[in-house]
């Protein structure tokens, strides 16, 4: 940049004007600051609409780290605000039960701070005011700072950075590219979460409706079996009373009651022909249709169709394929309602944080699909009780199909229709498996 | 190159080997861009190898031409996670792009590089 020099050498009072931030941050002249830039620039790019919050923690942390010469990082979300703990969401560099451990306990101190506008909290600056066992958590962490997510008007979450490499200081060119980052990565979450929602909303009505075929369809079902369980008796009963009325002689006290029973058995009969005629004449029984399936690909899609929603519920959904599974005999409409019904129920029964995992595997004679979570677990005598129609393990929480507890029985009913399996298996505090195994397709 | 390695994918050159043994190394050979969305993937296949009870893992940069501040990162993650697992992870023989953005970091104080795969096992 060319100036004008006075025979000394130095500028002319006018040009040596102070820079601003900002301008400093355009003009920065040194290579490092120039890199430090560049990362800024590339994390714009990195945070596309395609990734989940998982996708984003990753790749802003790693920019983090990558930018600023640090091996940790942390991101913790608020996602009801401070009505609840933050959810921890990635730890490098730390273990997760301290990261998990830190955020709960320091997010009082920390607020206190964030809002004072400070956008840079340095652990040594809260140390005083939390406990031995937190502090000695942050001393293990070596955790050195703390900053905000801020999305218009709320606090969304909060990252946490180690020391630099070789324990240099972070400076003051380098902690503003930071914070803008941050707030490139808060507005990244809060847009995805509103696209998300929007989508995860269509996908629920969607499932709702399909719920309600279904629901019609067996109550249909049920009303088609009395009708013929009734029917048959009152046929019977009919016809003997109708034989009995001719040979008792007429005018007699038991031809008298004959003809009150008749009376009331054809209005028997017609309160059976009405309800029939309620419920719609439709014989259906649960229909399946089979086919030799690529499982692995099926599973595969319904992964991709399933995780976003699923972060956002807070849990993480991760996928394992294993390679060269063989085709299988299913139907794969049927095969998404039932992984949609374990899924659901993981996400439902567990905990913000945790994950649920999808496998599918090779077995004898076919493949199975385990749908595991880390939740809390299901007592060993309450398992049994999952298949049951109406039944529900835990009352207070509603199931995937509107309470009424059909979820699972249906998943399984529909499991055997294409000759496979549901099975479950679970231990209290550590979590739950739901095997779906279904039949290789005969070459 | 086997097509049936798993790959590590890049923006535009998708291209990582299956990990080779090396002696008490397991060497991953990488080559084009080292981009964020590459990073992670590496992440995950060096944490796998981790899990899986390999101590000691190198990654050989020699055909890297870009690496971002993403890549360097997950370089930074992996040594942190190696080392707590008393093994350890290693940079050979970076590309001259790849020396210079650490050299310009200060990373090399931190990240143990060696100029070859000799000098790694002899290391």
């Amino acid at each position: 940049m060319l100036t004008s020099r006075t025979e000394t050498g130095k500028k002319p009072p006018s040009e040596a004007k102070k820079k601003s931030p900002a301008e400093n941050m355009f003009r920065a002249p040194g290579e490092r600051q120039r890199h430090s830039l560049y990362s800024f620039f590339e994390l714009s790019k990195e945070l596309d609409a395609s990734l989940d919050v998982y996708g984003f923690a990753d790749r802003a942390l790693f920019n983090f780290m990558g930018n600023l010469g640090t091996p940790r990082a942390v991101l913790w979300l608020l996602p009801r605000g401070l009505d609840e703990p933050p959810v921890l969401i990635r730890a490098f560099g730390v273990m997760e039960v301290t990261a998990s451990a830190i955020g709960q306990a320091c997010i009082e101190p920390l607020v206190g701070r964030f809002s004072r506008k400070e956008r840079i909290v340095l652990s040594s600056d809260i140390e005083q005011i939390l406990d031995a066992k937190t502090q000695q958590h942050i001393l293990d962490s070596k955790l050195n700072l703390f900053a905000p997510l801020l999305a218009p008007g709320a606090l969304i979450g909060m990252v946490a950075l180690g020391r630099k490499v070789g324990g240099e200081t972070y400076d003051p060119f380098e902690l503003e590219v930071f914070q803008a980052s941050l707030d490139l990565l808060a507005v990244a979450i809060v847009n995805a979460d509103l696209f998300e929602a929007l989508q995860e909303n269509n996908r629920k009505l969607h499932n709702a409706n399909e719920r309600l075929h279904e629901l019609d369809r067996l109550k249909t079902e049920f009303v088609n079996n009395m009708h013929h369980e009734l029917r048959t008796p009152l046929t019977v009963m009919h016809s003997y009373v109708d034989s009995l009325l001719e040979e008792v002689p007429e005018g007699t006290q038991e031809h008298e009651h004959l003809e009150v029973v008749m009376a009331q058995t054809n209005k028997l009969k017609k309160m059976v022909l009405d309800l029939l005629d309620f419920s719609g004449l439709n014989v259906n029984k649960i229909g399946v249709e089979l086919a030799s399936v690529d499982i692995g690909q099926l599973v595969q899609w319904y992964y991709e169709a399933r995780r976003r929603g699923v972060a956002l519920d807070l849990r993480e959904l991760r996928l394992e394929v294993e390679p060269s599974l063989p085709k299988v005999l299913c139907d794969p409409k049927r095969v998404e309602q039932i992984l949609e019904t374990l899924v659901d129920n993981a996400v439902k029964f567990t905990s913000q944080g945790t994950h649920v995992d999808l496998v599918a595997r090779t077995v004898s004679g076919g493949v199975c699909i385990d749908v595991r979570d880390n939740g809390k677990g299901i007592p060993a005598e309450q398992l049994h009780t999952l298949f049951e129609p109406f039944r529900q393990v835990d009352g207070s929480k509603t199931r995937a199909t509107g309470g009424l507890g059909l979820g699972l029985p249906l998943a399984r009913q529909l499991a055997e229709a294409m000759r496979g399996r549901l099975e479950v298996e679970s231990t209290v505090g550590v979590g739950t498996t739901f095997t779906l195994t279904l039949p290789q397709a005969q070459r | 190159m086997n097509q049936e390695q798993k790959n590590v994918t890049s923006s535009d050159e998708p291209e990582a080997s299956v990990p080779q043994v090396h002696g008490r190394f397991q060497v991953l050979a990488l080559r084009g861009r080292l981009d964020a969305a590459a990073a992670q993937a590496i992440q995950k296949q060096c944490s796998a190898l981790r899990l899986d009870g390999v101590k000691h893992v190198a990654l050989e940069l020699s055909k890297v031409t870009f690496v971002s501040s993403s890549g360097l990162g997950v370089f930074l993650a992996l040594t942190e996670e190696f080392k707590e697992a008393n093994g350890s992870f290693h940079l050979v023989a970076p590309s001259n792009t790849v020396a210079a953005v650490i050299k310009l970091l200060n990373l090399h104080r931190f990240l143990s590089i060696e100029l070859s795969l000799d000098h790694l096992a002899r290391s």
